[in-house]
């Protein structure tokens, strides 16, 4: 199979059923069976790289090599690496101080934003913003693409963690802002903007308003 | 126009039970040397959806084969997986055996427990039998949510359209019109022959060159089965492979729609006009292709002679080396000695580049009958004054005046002006430089990554004539291929747009396809993408890239991959 | 190779050889030899157990002598068809008389020892020959040293060494100690453009040095090259971008310069004389290890098999072919490609391939 065919959830899930790590292997660059697959996974990689590491999981976790069918010593090379690098790393959460009900949230909203048309969009049009330019004849660099995907992933991961939450009870925007340790003025702000398209509702309680998700 | 019909998959029936059936290859002691194929048999026993597992010495030997029909019979399997080696070999063997006994071939799974199990954990035999099992149950996994393919076939229309009328275009019609296909070749200026028409004698054939290119003129021209179009372009160009209807626009912007199933891409090379460069006036300064027509009127012919090589080429802004130039200068130099054996001749150069056998030959001749060769370096090049060339030789390091009535500027070559069209028209890509860019530059010289469309001569690359004959031959030898079968027959691993009213038309898929497999089409319902299946290889970029998610690939379903995934991850 | 081996159209007869030729074209009678394996190639399935028990030795042909392997053998590991090769030569059940372990060991009876050279009849519309190119024998050049000096090895013998199925696994070992080989000269044009030896250009060799120093680079980001050479010949797509892309990012130093000689110090360090045109002087160059880009040649069997098909090479030994018609050799209805025809790349070798298949099927008047 082509690492063409890698979603950027096939990436995310394996972590929600419980991997530690995720390695992808490619043809080596510009060899690629099917002409760009291999270059369309790295961009992926990248994409859900970032997202482990807003949701605050280490990086090292998704790893992609590349290398020919005719260099096996390569590929065990790599895995070895990979698996080193992962015994230093731990299990999924423990050095990350993410663990249980919070980790499976973090996951879920991350893979909700990969499913999610933003981000699949920003991640589909990555190529063309690098390689032949966007609407304006602008092309990015690696550097200005990465930050842009940082700046609309970590929002929709925000985004889609505080509708888990909600979705599971009621709180107060104070509440929610402590466990997803941001500050309460930005979570007040997306609320806001989730009231409108109506995703959230808001009742009283004591105090201050409660936040529940539609 | 329509795709060819893909919707060939059938669901597995509603409420089908699983019944899967699992056979686990000793390989003589090639697997079962090394990890506990017995146990791997039972644990397969007890997956969800297996009712029968059974070992076998050889799978692949012919008592495995029929056991795996017995099986199949005698138990009812719906899904077959087999542990065994490697599908790169064996897959075809097993598909077959399934169809044979009644099953889609499509309903097997091959799980690799040889090269990525026992041999390469040969000294841990317990951990090998466990990640035996590991593999069997992601098999498994996956089987059960197999269905079934059946190959996709589509008609190729018995006709070629040959771009570009030069040696490489007339040699690949005539090939292809001597085997009984219809050609129609189509040449943008009034006259047929390209390049050659300018020419004298060409080595290391020693043939005249507009001999060459009259006859085959002449030959395509009264062949019943080459419909030649002069003045003439490709306007428009709709269609996949096999069935490709292109618009040619002719002599007062008449307009002809043709059906073809498959295209060759010759639209040859142009030399550089070297305005600026060295003196160049067209007189005493000349282009290579100006000094052949002055040879060819023989005449008075300059006695002293100096020729500048890589004019506009191996240079900062033009880095590639135009691959003839240099021969054609050591032919043009030896023409003239021929001719006026006392006339001078120098040829300043960067590097020779003779290779092969014949022109180094040529090279050698050309030494001996007094041909003088400086080497200069790209940072001291020659300058031209009246009546003499001063150069800076590498060799003797010193300034070399030589004198010279004539200078001739091997200048580079570029791709013809019409290539970027072609390219765009037929979404085939070119390389930075503008010549045509194969689907691999080492393996497939003459395919385009794109089915169906093929490239030769030296819109590819510069070549010599020889060099472009054969690759107009092994073009049209790659377009026969499909022109004789008749049709293209897919293996249907192929995307498909499964819910095409989620579609919203955003043609990311379309525009990141290296095969030109996805068309944009307007419906009633707005701008949708089309899988054209017989051009689709199966990559699953589209797939993974639609953000409606509504593209599927048929055999790697994200279902089947993420089942897989789940039971490697399920520990066993 | 794989496809090919897969193909139903496609029957490989591989260690085999042409013995006999008679008919014309649309109808050759073909006698072909098939040298005994002493492997049942219906059988093996290269299992490899054989491999693992014999206890002969013999020098690896398929890694040029650089290491030994097994008396009964796998030529390569992606070999087609995949079926094990006993060597006679090395055999000690042929050369002793006594062994017969793999017999023992092959649980499939795969090793008949019986096994005798077979002829089989083909009978064929066309021929094409693709018979390649061998080495010039590096040995002639006492300047250079090679088989003298240990770490002087050919062009051929580095890419062994650099790969990592070879030998050393893929890193650069000089053979003398083993030490990796940081500093590597590159000699090009030893026996090629040369009418003591090859007139011609081998046409492949200055972009395979490009190649093997920047292998070396990517390898080790210490390594350091020098390709000694006439001219720089870089003629095919994109190979100047390559060549630049060698000087600037590989740090490559191209020397334009024959190598006079080559000595070698205590260390077997080799030292390479050579005359520097820029300065005009002599002057000399110790390396870790030096690299000969012998020159290539038509394949050793090609004269007999010319002779007997009938067919015309030219002075060089290349099959002879008119400029106007590249693949049609001498003898109507026997095509040629590849390195058979003269010297080329990989991308012409496979064009002219085309071209003969097309050329077959003219001939024979497929459509």
């Amino acid at each position: 199979m082509c690492a063409g065919r890698v979603d950027t959830v096939h990436l995310i899930h394996p972590f929600l059923e419980g991997a530690d790590g995720v390695f992808v292997g490619s043809c080596l660059a510009g060899e690629c069976h099917y002409d760009t697959g291999n270059s369309q996974a790295v961009g992926r990689v990248r994409l859900v790289r970032i997202i482990l590491e807003s949701a605050g999981l280490d990086g090292r976790r998704l790893a992609m090599k590349m290398m020919s069918s005719a260099e096996g010593p390569k590929f065990v090379e790599y895995v070895t690496r990979f698996v080193q690098d992962l015994k230093e790393v731990g299990p999924l959460g423990v050095i990350e101080g993410i663990t249980g009900e919070d980790l499976r949230i973090k996951l879920t909203a991350a893979l909700r934003a990969v499913e999610g048309e933003k981000v699949r969009w920003v991640a589909g049009k990555r190529y063309e913003f690098t390689e032949t330019g966007n609407l304006y004849g602008e092309t990015f660099t690696d550097h200005e693409i990465g930050r842009m995907f940082r700046e609309i992933v970590a929002d929709e991961c925000d985004l889609q963690e505080m509708l888990l939450r909600l979705g599971k009870e009621a709180m107060t925007a104070r509440d929610l802002a402590a466990r997803m340790k941001t500050s309460p003025p930005v979570i007040v702000r997306r609320l806001s903007d989730l009231l409108r398209l109506r995703m959230v509702e808001m009742s009283d309680g004591e105090g201050a308003p409660l936040w529940k998700a539609t | 126009m329509t795709a060819p019909d893909n919707s060939s998959s059938q669901e597995p029936k509603d409420g089908e039970e699983l019944r899967i059936g699992v056979f686990v290859c000793r390989c003589g002691t090639n697997i079962a040397g090394f990890l506990d194929t017995e146990t791997v048999r039972e644990y397969a026993q007890t997956l969800p959806g297996v009712v029968f597992a059974k070992e076998n010495l050889f799978t692949c030997s012919e008592a495995g084969v029929s056991e795996i029909k017995r099986g199949i019979e005698e138990n009812r399997l719906n899904r077959v997986v087999v542990a065994a080696c490697t599908p790169r070999t064996h897959e075809p063997l097993f598909r077959a055996t399934c169809e044979e006994a009644g099953l889609n071939p499509f309903l097997f799974e091959f799980v690799n427990i040889r090269e990525q199990c026992s041999w390469v954990h040969k000294s841990a035999r317990d951990s090998a039998t466990n990640k035996a099992k590991d593999l069997v149950r992601m098999g498994v996994a996956r089987a059960a949510l197999l269905e079934a393919q059946t190959e996709i076939r589509s008609p190729v229309v018995a006709s070629a359209l040959i771009i570009g009328g030069g040696i490489a275009g007339l040699s690949a019609a005539l090939s292809l019109a001597k085997r009984g296909f219809e050609v129609k070749l189509v040449e943008k200026k009034e006259e047929m022959g390209g390049m050659l028409r300018f020419l004298g004698r060409i080595y290391p054939a020693d043939v005249d060159a507009r001999e060459i290119v009259s006859a085959r003129i002449e030959e395509a021209a009264n062949h019943p089965n080459i419909e030649i179009f002069t003045s003439t372009q490709v306007s428009d160009l709709r269609g996949y492979i096999g069935n490709y209807t292109a618009t040619l626009r002719g002599p007062e912007d008449r307009s002809e729609g043709i059906t073809v199933g498959v295209i060759i891409v010759a639209t040859g090379i142009r030399a550089l006009v070297p305005e600026g460069l060295y003196g160049y006036d067209g007189r005493r300064v000349v282009t290579q292709i100006q000094f052949e027509q002055e040879l060819r009127k023989g005449g008075d012919l300059p006695h002293q002679v100096v020729f500048i090589q890589c004019v506009g080429s191996r240079n900062r802004e033009r880095v590639y080396c135009s691959r003839i130039c240099c021969m054609t200068a050591v032919r043009q130099a030896l023409m003239l000695k021929e001719k006026t054996p006392s006339a001078g001749v120098h040829i300043l150069y960067r590097d020779l580049q003779c290779y092969g056998v014949e022109f180094e030959e040529l090279l050698r001749k050309a030494k001996k009958v007094g041909v003088r060769f400086v080497a200069f370096r790209e940072e001291n090049p020659p300058v031209v004054d009246d009546g003499s060339v001063t150069v800076i030789s590498d060799v003797l390091g010193s300034e070399l005046t030589v004198p010279a009535d004539r200078v001739v500027l091997s200048t580079a070559l570029l791709p013809d002006e019409s290539g970027a069209a072609t390219s765009k028209l037929l979404k085939v890509p070119v390389d930075a430089d503008g010549f045509f860019l194969e689907a691999h530059v080492k393996l497939r010289p003459l395919d385009f990554a794109t089915e169906g469309i093929f490239v030769c001569g030296a819109c590819r690359w510069p070549c010599t004539v020889s060099e472009s004959i054969a690759q107009a031959l092994g073009a049209a030898g790659r377009a026969s291929v499909y022109l004789a079968a008749g049709e293209v027959a897919v293996e249907p691993i192929v995307a498909v747009l499964f819910d095409e009213d989620k579609c919203r038309g955003c043609g990311l898929c379309a525009s990141l396809c290296p095969y030109s497999a996805i068309e944009m089409v307007e419906t009633d319902s707005g701008t949708k993408a089309r899988m054209i299946s017989v051009a689709c290889k199966g990559c699953g970029v589209c797939a993974s890239t639609c953000y409606r998610r509504v593209i599927r690939m048929e055999h790697y379903s994200d279902e089947q991959m993420q089942a897989q995934i789940s039971a490697c991850l399920k520990g066993s | 190779m794989l496809d090919a081996g897969r193909h139903p159209n496609i029957n490989i007869l591989a260690y085999s050889e042409i013995a006999g030729v008679s008919g014309q074209a649309g109808s050759f009678t073909v006698q072909v030899r098939r040298k005994a394996r002493y492997v049942k190639e219906d059988i093996c399935n290269a299992c490899g157990d054989c491999v693992a028990k014999c206890p002969g030795k013999a020098p690896d042909s398929f890694d040029m002598g650089l290491r030994n392997r097994k008396s009964i053998y796998l030529y390569f590991a992606q070999g087609i068809p995949a079926v094990m090769t006993i060597d006679a030569e090395h055999c000690r059940f042929f050369t002793k008389g006594k062994c017969r372990v793999c017999e023992k060991t092959c649980v499939k009876g795969a090793i008949d020892f019986d096994q005798q050279d077979e002829m089989v009849e083909i009978h064929a519309g066309a021929i094409i020959l693709a018979t390649g190119l061998d080495l010039y024998d590096a040995g002639r050049f006492p300047q250079y040293g090679y088989g003298r000096l240990p770490n002087v090895i050919t062009g051929l013998e580095y890419e062994r060494l650099i790969n990592a199925t070879g030998p050393t696994g893929g890193h650069l070992l000089r053979p003398s100690d083993q030490k990796p080989a940081e500093k590597v000269a590159y000699v090009q044009c030893v026996g090629s453009r040369d009418l003591n030896h090859c007139s011609y250009c081998s046409s492949v060799c200055c972009m395979y040095a490009i190649k093997d120093a920047m292998l070396a680079r990517e390898h080790d980001p210490n390594s350091r090259s020098y390709i000694f050479h006439t001219d720089l010949r870089n003629v095919g797509k994109g190979f100047r971008n390559y060549e630049r892309r060698g000087a600037e990012e590989y740090e490559i130093e191209y020397i334009r310069g024959r190598v006079a000689e080559i000595q070698e110090d205590e260390d077997h360090n080799p030292i390479l004389w050579y005359e520097d045109t820029e300065k005009r002087e002599v002057r000399n160059l110790q390396v870790d290890m030096a690299v000969l880009a012998v020159a290539a040649t038509p394949s050793r069997g090609a004269n007999a098999l010319s002779e007997l098909l009938g067919i015309e090479q030219n002075e060089s030994g290349f099959l002879k072919v008119d400029g106007t018609a590249p693949v049609d050799t001498t003898v109507p209805g026997i095509f040629a490609c590849g390195f058979a025809l003269g010297p080329r790349d990989i991308p012409e070798s496979v064009a002219s391939a085309s071209a003969a298949a097309c050329r077959v099927a003219e001939s024979l008047g497929y459509s």
